[in-house]
């Protein structure tokens, strides 16, 4: 396979790479010419492009020189609409696109020289079989865990890797998956940096096509829910443990005190839930759960602990169903609702 | 006869201590340790009797140590963390980065030396007694208790254990050199090692949880030992780690290998884990033994400020001590760093204790004569007070 740079079908996968915008520039194309009937199926692959991540599907069909055009026009066409949420989904759907040839790429240079430019990380190919599973790359750990903690599954834990010499191995695949966010991410900072042209009535009924045929984004999902039967299985065992007067490591009493802040509770409510702690002292709680909720020092609200640091300080009492792929303990009261199959607004009433 | 304290130790305690620290860091400017980059570090000090000073900036060691010289404070402390400027709130402060930190302690070490020198106290009553805390005390029923920790060669030998094994991560698994790591006795009931690796600076607080739990043997999946839900026993034996590997897989080998059941003869496939919840669980288990069990908040804290190497401890009045040598590392004889000139305290309760390879106590509601360092250390626990 030819190197990145010189090679056409390299490009077409890779359309977000500088090298692909250096190619679209020195043919000199303007807006406007794409308005051409020759252009016709340049503009409809761009289409394709948007259409499908509108729908959160992947574009069909394997990658030509035709995606080295339909990926800086479908830009062009996202920006036109000026729908954020489509953005966001443009950028995630290229992304994946992008994890997934290079999942396939049989020639190592070529992914090593995706992630050089991607994100200016040397990656070394190495063959190993370790447990029945041949590893292609090894990464400096640092770098692994610099993406890896922020997919928050189990398997991506630095623990389950095999990790030598301050180094991680990979497979392929997996080395492709830790890099989707980074792609997303750089697509989403060129389409932030297009600016929106006039378009020609061609690709300006496109547009029109596009917006009309994009969902309007989701609701946000997140409700809060105060009602104590609704308190995840760590906050509970930390309130059973108060009632007990049993003393709650510092940790404990962080993540009591974040999460009932942040569920609508006052000051007041949670200070009362202190007192029956063996070292209760009115005046240190006060202050510590009014620092926590940004009423004092530098002002600032903390947040809840996640899952994974929760789980860390050995304080996570996992419910098997309720608290099933979960990253936050604030997420218990949704993932309850939903597997009771509890309409939101009766969940929370309760 | 029951042994019983105030709350807060008197002033004449306090003024005491003081004045001791005070004299040590004017005679042991030396044994303080500076930094490396000095004014990109947040400090704090916590003075006898007072409340935590931070968010404090100094620009050399000499200013540094003047305020040890003056102001003789309990405990000290230097961030982990450098900013842009430590001088303001957390917000503001500009992070720039901070070292890998891990603290052992050996009160999570549950030796059974401690019935024999811990103690706890009444806060309402003020009695005190020796042995593990009880729901609520027997004299008073009040619920609001709290212990002491003192330590022990043997506790504190345990967790020199746990430093080593915890090197071993960071130098086989982590590959960090050497001479990037700094293990230091805590100055009280454990150890502290950093590590100043700028490769790992930039790490958040979600990557440094992820290092957290690597050491510590949380989180690990039977597939990462080649066991899954759909695996038939030959896959399993096919992929099961062997003792020689590097990281995880390897040690879970080597625990095994070493653990009851495994010793007495080649485990069967029937009395494998009959199912993979089963197996899940054994390997959570095995991996918790396996791993060293850390204060997982001072990891993955990226603000904290951790106690100044070369300080002495305000609960003890030991040091701070780097361990060049950890196997031949002696903290209740190497970290005594105050002198031995004699003062009379009247002492409330002290379990029997050890320092310099001198045997003290045990002590119950007596004045007795001790030389400084061994009376600092009942003194700052609050266990005696200047007669």
């Amino acid at each position: 396979m030819e190197r990145l740079g010189s090679g056409l079908l390299d490009l077409a996968k890779y359309p977000f790479l500088a090298e692909a915008g250096d190619y679209v520039r020195a043919h000199g194309l303007s807006v406007e010419a794409l308005a051409d009937p020759e252009y016709a199926p340049i503009v409809d692959r761009a289409r394709q492009r948007i259409l499908a991540a509108a729908r959160g599907r992947e574009l069909s069909g394997s990658p030509d020189e035709r995606d080295i055009l339909s990926f800086p026009l479908a830009m062009l066409l996202v920006k036109a609409t000026k729908l954020e949420h489509l953005a966001a989904k443009f950028s995630l759907a290229e992304a994946t696109r992008a994890e997934r040839l290079l999942a396939q790429e049989r020639d190592p240079q070529v992914l090593h020289e995706v992630l050089q430019k991607v994100a200016n990380l040397t990656v070394e190919p190495v063959e190993l079989e370790v447990a029945g599973k041949r590893y292609d790359f090894r990464m400096p750990m640092v770098e692994f865990l610099r993406r890896a903690p922020k997919l928050h599954a189990d398997k991506w834990r630095l623990i389950n890797q095999v990790v030598v010499e301050g180094h991680v191995l990979l497979m392929r695949a997996d080395l492709a998956r830790l890099f989707r966010e980074e792609i997303a991410h750089q697509v989403q900072q060129k389409l932030r940096s297009v600016s929106a042209p006039r378009l020609p009535a061609v690709l300006d009924a496109v547009v029109r096509e596009i917006v009309a045929a994009t969902p309007p984004p989701p609701p946000s999902a997140l409700t809060w829910h105060r009602t104590p039967d609704q308190y995840p299985p760590c906050i509970v065992h930390i309130l059973e443990k108060m009632k007990r007067s049993e003393n709650v490591a510092h940790f404990g009493r962080f993540l009591h005190a974040t999460y009932l802040l942040t569920v609508g509770l006052t000051v007041d409510e949670v200070l009362d839930q202190y007192r029956a702690s063996p070292d209760f002292n009115e005046r240190i709680a006060r202050y510590q759960i009014e620092h926590l909720a940004g009423l004092r020092g530098g002002r600032r609200k903390y947040r809840v602990p996640n899952c994974r640091t929760v789980i860390s300080h050995n304080m996570c009492f996992r419910h098997p169903t309720y608290c099933y792929n979960i990253v936050t303990p604030l997420q218990y009261p949704s993932k309850y609702a939903k597997r009771r199959k509890l309409p939101a607004r009766e969940a929370e009433g309760r | 006869m029951t042994a019983t304290l105030a709350a807060a130790p008197p002033n004449s305690t306090l003024e005491f201590l003081r004045g001791v620290f005070r004299e040590f860091y004017f005679h042991h400017r030396a044994t303080v340790e500076t930094p490396p980059g000095i004014t990109e570090r947040e400090f704090g000090y916590m003075p006898f009797g007072g409340t935590m000073v931070r968010h404090l900036m100094y620009g050399t060691a000499g200013e540094l140590l003047a305020l040890l010289v003056k102001e003789g404070p309990a405990n000290v402390y230097c961030s982990a963390a450098r900013y842009e400027d430590p001088t303001q709130q957390m917000e503001e402060k500009g992070w720039r980065g901070a070292d890998l930190i891990f603290d052992i302690d050996a009160d999570a070490i549950p030796t059974d030396c401690k019935r024999t020198h811990d103690l706890w106290r009444c806060k309402a009553c003020g009695r005190m007694e020796l042995g593990p805390r009880p729901a609520s005390c027997p004299a008073c029923g009040s619920r609001q208790t709290e212990l002491t920790n003192l330590a022990c060669s043997t506790c504190l030998g345990a967790a020199k254990e746990r430093t080593g094994r915890l090197l071993d991560f960071l130098q086989a698994d982590f590959g960090i050199a050497s001479d990037a790591i700094a293990i230091h006795f805590s100055g009280n009931i454990g150890y502290h090692v950093t590590v100043a690796d700028p490769a790992f600076h930039g790490l958040d607080q979600l990557a440094r949880s992820d290092i957290a739990d690597y050491v510590a043997g949380v989180g690990l999946l039977p597939e990462a030992l080649g066991i899954s839900r759909k695996a038939e026993y030959a896959d399993i034996e096919r992929r099961r780690a062997k003792p020689s590997e590097p990281g995880w897989r390897g040690r879970m080998a080597r625990a095994w290998a070493g653990s009851p059941a495994a010793n007495s003869r080649t485990p069967q496939p029937a009395e494998l884990p009959r199912s993979y919840a089963r197996a899940k669980k054994v390997v959570e288990q095995l991996a918790r033994q396996t791993g060293v069990g850390i204060d997982a908040g001072v990891t993955t804290d990226v603000h904290r400020i951790f106690r100044l190497g070369g300080t002495l401890h305000g609960k003890t009045g030991l040091l701070k001590q780097r361990c060049v040598d950890l196997a031949a590392y002696d903290p209740l004889v190497e970290a005594v760093a105050l002198d031995a000139e004699p003062v009379d305290v009247a002492v409330a309760l002290a379990p029997r204790f050890a320092l310099r390879g001198q045997s003290f106590g045990p002590y119950r509601s007596e004045t007795i004569r001790l030389p400084t360092h061994a009376a600092v250390y009942l003194l700052a626990r609050g266990l005696a007070t200047v007669s």
